[in-house]
């Protein structure tokens, strides 16, 4: 037992904690953010940075992948399209000029890089279901400044399914591609 | 994973590659992995649906672009444009005639969120002038008349007007029906017209491309405004305070630190502390020795 658990604990520590607080601190911070410049550019470098800090942060252990990547892939694409028929009428969105597409591509690939790598391992400490439970909770809690207290439901669950898909495949990229289509089929 | 399969494997004879057993084992934690990931799909539509049916609200399912890129210019911006906004401006085009007839051409608001096209002849002509003036002023929805419920206003409304030069006279009319385009920010519904701005009458609508560009024959200068079914979508933190923002945050920040630090710090304090003996201590050291 005490080797599986040193499995867990994160090659970077209290650093990757102190990174996780830092960049849940700023998501959530967004509102007040936009109000410094213009939105696009202001939200393009918050993602960029979340991106760049997520993908070259050191990696701690890694859990084994479970499952393969192809049906945990088609399972979460699959879940966010259901939703995606469930919420027909839905607010309208910005066009899908390029712009659009590019922007929420790097927000959903950014937020998959810091999430599912950075915060997931930092929590790792914890164990898997704790990694698994506090990076959805935390997904879901910077939504709320953004979108109000009524996203945490929906934002926890999908939270879930991307983490559960970083557990299964022990990767980051099946719930970034995840991720990637569920804000395209409402954008697009 | 390694500790398994030496359990697995015949005794004695060393590990020889996965058996029949750990094969089916392998199988099996697959298929229960995926049943979980199923039951968190599910729980995810259920929550879509949920949310759906309680915030009285249309809901996005996952989506992070709000508020990022609305290139539309408002006179009075939404909450969730504010100060990307870029107002609109009042302009004017002046339609020279030739020949006593006027030509074939579009004419459009500074912002490019109106545009009128005129075939040649459309406007009649004036005794002493020569050119008329179209003049297009974006204008605040709220302050025109309202649209019938349930829609809403889709972006500005805009007062077109046509004016002889030099007499300053007004066009009432066009000769012949022209077309006017007008690009919102929402899904179209319908385009409205009004002479004065009091009330709203439908104009036959068409969608040209996409359902943000909608058009509609032109004969009279007036109030234009396009109207949406879409319901408004409505601030989450309206009322709310930068006050609150920091708060949230620091709530966030917090959580993460208790997640990353705090709790993983007690789990290994309470596997590290020594089991309480109670007075039978012999009983204790046989446990570690197992």
């Amino acid at each position: 037992m005490s080797s599986r658990r040193a499995d867990f604990a994160p090659a970077s520590g209290g650093a990757a904690v102190l990174a996780a607080a830092v960049g849940c601190g700023l998501l959530t911070a967004r509102p007040l953010l936009v109000g410094i410049g213009r939105p696009g550019p202001v939200l393009g470098t918050l993602f960029a940075a979340l991106l760049a800090v997520g993908v070259l942060w050191p990696a701690g252990s890694e859990d084994a992948p479970r499952q393969r990547a192809l049906p945990v892939l088609a399972l979460g694409i699959g879940a966010f399209a259901v939703g995606r028929v469930l919420t027909a009428g839905s607010p309208a969105v910005p066009a899908a000029t390029p712009f659009v597409i590019a922007i929420n591509s790097l927000a959903a690939v950014a937020e998959e890089a810091f999430f599912r790598r950075l915060v997931y391992g930092a929590l790792l400490a914890g164990g898997p279901t704790a990694a698994l439970l506090g990076s959805s909770v935390l997904f879901a809690a910077v939504h709320v400044t953004v979108y109000g207290a009524w996203v945490l439901p929906l934002d926890l669950a999908a939270g879930l399914v991307l983490g559960w898909q970083r557990q299964a495949t022990g990767s980051w990229a099946v719930p970034a591609v995840t991720h990637v289509v569920a804000n395209l089929l409402v954008v697009l | 994973m390694t500790e398994r399969r030496r359990h697995t494997g015949p005794k004695g004879v060393g590990w020889r590659g996965p058996g029949v057993t750990e094969v089916r084992a392998a199988a099996g934690r697959r298929r229960r992995g995926l049943r979980g990931g199923v039951a968190l799909a599910g729980v995810y539509a259920a929550a879509v649906l949920g949310t759906g049916l309680t915030a009285g609200h249309p809901v996005r399912p996952l989506f992070d672009g709000a508020g990022i890129q609305t290139p539309y210019r408002w006179v009075k911006p939404p909450w969730y444009v504010g100060s990307a906004n870029v107002k609109p401006t009042a302009g004017h085009t002046d339609i020279t005639f030739v020949n006593g007839v006027s030509p074939l051409i579009g004419v459009n608001s500074p912002d490019a969120q109106v545009i009128i096209n005129l075939p040649a002849g459309a406007l009649p002509a004036h005794a002493g002038d020569n050119v008329v003036r179209a003049t297009f002023t974006p204008v605040d929805p709220a302050k025109v008349a309202k649209v019938a419920k349930p829609n809403r206003a889709d972006g500005n409304a805009y007062r077109v007007d046509m004016t002889y030069q030099p007499s300053g006279a007004p066009v009432t009319r066009t000769v012949t029906s022209g077309n006017i385009v007008m690009v919102v920010p929402d899904e179209a519904a319908k385009m409205l017209f009004s002479p004065d701005g009091k009330q709203w009458d439908e104009l036959p609508t068409q969608t040209l491309g996409d359902p943000n560009t909608v058009g509609s024959a032109f004969n009279t200068p007036g109030y234009y405004l396009v109207d949406t079914a879409l319901p408004p979508f409505l601030n989450p933190n309206k009322g709310s305070t930068t006050k609150r923002t920091v708060g949230i945050v620091l709530v966030v920040v917090a959580l993460v630190l208790l997640l990353g630090y705090v709790l993983p710090t007690a789990l290994r304090r309470s596997r590290a502390a020594p089991t309480p003996t109670r007075g039978r201590p012999t009983r204790t050291v046989k446990r570690r020795r197992r």
